[in-house]
């Protein structure tokens, strides 16, 4: 496993920065000596791409915990045909083509498209279902419910059962979904492609266009740039991990 | 108490009182008409098979499970209808429910926090309860560095700690070894009677019932069957249900002549003078046979009952068969080394076996 890791992930990164760092990559790795200023000349132009990227990916974790988080909640907890029903719905955008999805957005909801809302509810629609595959099996655990119960018959009332019993015991899983979330919509090209005004380009874009206008050291080096400000999102994830309580049964 | 089967009056006002409740789920009837009461300072177990609605009927007392139907009170107030933050119950679950984000302490305070109660106090309760679950050098540590019976006594002295009216244990000695269950009975035991509260023990383990409870409820499909001293219901079953489900022991309706009584639609006649004779409340003469009961030969014998052997299992200090006569199936104790064939010659072993009468 942790040869197709280092195989397929490490070793992608690292001749991206061996590209990045190159003074001329076409006569070999760091061929024409070590630089850095790649990165130096990327930035300006990449700096309010990445912010407007993290603005877009911050507002959809926050509307992904608003409105999955009770929604994983009514599914886990009241299990019926509606909630089964809603939980297929919800995984349907997972196999829809991007562009399909995208031309369906902006048919139904044109106006909502200059304001940048409508690159938010893409996002929200296509990230969702993960939310609700982190947070719905958290919420149904038995053992949890039975915390809750025995914290209700101490005297808690909902909204201290909530902060004090569930949040933290389903701190895995809200991470899991919260850093899934940001990595997914961060990242995500097709729904920022076509619903997103060219004018205000979101940061895969701006690589594409990148790779496709510039030579491959400056690219290479937006690239890197990219992946540091997901990097953090994902050792959120081992460190939580590492943190969490450990279930006593 | 309330129930048609126990001599014991009903009403306590200062402890818990269970009067007529059902619950259901959906269409299934988990409780019927279970009444029962626990005084202040009293255990009481409940127990039967599972299904029977004794966890229904603890989750209904603790406003975890809806009432259909019936009303239940606590320390004179009609908790029925009240939340289970306002009731103020102490809960133990089967799985002790020890919150694993937070220590010992942390756990054994949490129901004080959530009441609001001043700091100074809560650390005095705090140290108290660890002092009484003997817990004082674990208060920092995080359950998953416990064993299951110091998880248990964080769970009662975290349900102690909000000086309960009623304290609700959850088959509490279901999640440990059984070769600790012993030992921790005794501690589960000396630590209850240290305090003042009532206490309401669902069980589905006999020995923890008789034990524990100074009086015992027993449920099954739902219905109360019996609610007693362990002693009543050891020496003078409602039924045979009781007899078999408490103390393995078989109960046969017989027929009383002047000097034997009729067993098995009269294919057994046991002289009366080989029986102890107790008085019964359940009105008919009824013979109560234990697993010691019996003498077991394997010849033919005019006075004996014929019985075909079933099943054979050696306990190291005894055999235990099963056996079938008249249609009726009899577990019985046999020396290891007697000689059993495919049949056997059944007796009654003399002062052994008790005739319940209704006129003794």
């Amino acid at each position: 496993m942790t040869r197709i890791v280092l195989a397929f992930v490490v070793a992608p990164i690292l001749a991206t920065l061996v590209a990045a760092t190159s003074v001329d990559f076409s006569r070999g790795p760091w061929g024409g000596g070590f630089t850095l200023d790649w990165f130096a000349a990327a930035w300006p132009a990449l700096a309010p791409v990445i912010g407007r990227s993290l603005a877009v990916a911050t507002l959809v974790v926050v509307l992904n915990l608003c409105l999955g988080g009770p929604l994983a909640w009514w599914v886990a907890r009241f299990p019926s045909p509606a909630t089964r029903l809603t939980g297929y719905l919800v995984n349907v955008p997972l196999a829809v083509p991007g562009i399909a999805l995208s031309v369906a957005l902006i048919g139904t909801y044109p106006m909502l498209r200059p304001s940048g809302a409508l690159l938010v509810l893409g996002h929200l629609v296509f990230t969702l279902p993960f939310t609700l595959a982190a947070l719905v099996a958290a919420l149904a655990d038995e053992e949890l419910r039975t915390n809750e119960s025995v914290a209700r018959s101490l005297g808690a009332g909902n909204a201290r059962v909530l902060w004090t019993i569930t949040a933290p015991t389903c701190l895995i899983a809200i991470t899991q979904a919260v850093t899934m979330v940001f990595a997914l919509s961060f990242g995500e090209f097709n729904i920022s492609f076509f619903v997103n005004p060219p004018a205000t380009p979101m940061a895969p874009f701006a690589l594409f266009d990148a790779y496709a206008t510039q030579r491959l050291e400056p690219a290479s080096a937006q690239s890197l740039i990219f992946i540091a400000f997901v990097a953090p999102v994902l050792t959120a994830i081992v460190l939580t991990r590492r943190w969490a309580p450990r279930r006593t049964r | 108490m309330t129930s048609p089967h126990s001599p014991v009056p009903s009403s306590r006002g200062a402890g818990l009182t269970v009067h007529d409740l059902t619950v259901r789920y959906g269409s299934t009837t988990a409780a019927a008409n279970v009444s029962l009461d626990v005084a202040p300072a009293e255990t009481v177990a409940v127990i039967g098979p599972s299904g029977c609605g004794k966890s229904s009927t603890l989750r209904a007392v603790a406003g975890l499970a809806p009432v259909a139907e019936g009303r239940i009170t606590l320390a004179g107030r009609d908790i029925t209808a009240l939340a289970a933050a306002r009731r103020n119950i102490g809960l133990v679950p089967q799985n002790y429910a020890v919150f694993p984000h937070m220590s010992v302490a942390g756990n054994i305070g949490y129901g004080l926090r959530a009441r609001r109660t001043p700091e100074p106090l809560r650390r005095e309760r705090v140290r108290a309860m660890l002092d009484l679950t003997r817990l004082e050098e674990l208060a920092d540590r995080r359950p998953d560095q416990l064993s299951g019976g110091q998880r248990q006594r964080v769970a009662l002295a975290r349900a102690l700690a909000i000086e309960p009216d009623v304290l609700l244990l959850d088959e509490p000695l279901a999640a440990l070894d059984p070769q600790l269950r012993g030992g921790l009975r005794r501690e589960l035991a000396a630590m209850l009677s240290a305090t003042e509260c009532a206490t309401l023990i669902v069980t589905h383990d006999q020995h923890e019932a008789l034990s524990l409870g100074s009086r015992i409820a027993i449920l099954r499909d739902g219905h109360l069957v019996q609610f007693d001293t362990p002693q009543v219901l050891w020496n003078d079953p409602a039924d045979a249900f009781v007899a078999d489900f408490l103390a393995n022991a078989l109960l046969l309706d017989v027929h009383r002549n002047h000097d034997h009584v009729l067993a098995l639609d009269g294919r057994w006649r046991i002289p009366l003078g080989q029986l102890a004779v107790r008085p019964t409340g359940h009105g008919v003469s009824r013979l109560l046979l234990r697993r010691d009961s019996f003498t077991v030969t394997d010849t033919a014998d005019e006075a004996a009952l014929e019985a075909e052997v079933t099943h054979s299992e050696f306990a190291g200090d005894s055999v235990q068969l099963t056996v079938r006569a008249a249609g009726t199936t009899m577990s019985l104790r046999v020396a290891p080394d007697a000689r059993i064939g495919r049949t056997v010659g059944l007796s009654v072993a003399g002062g052994a076996a008790t005739l319940l009468s209704p006129t003794a």
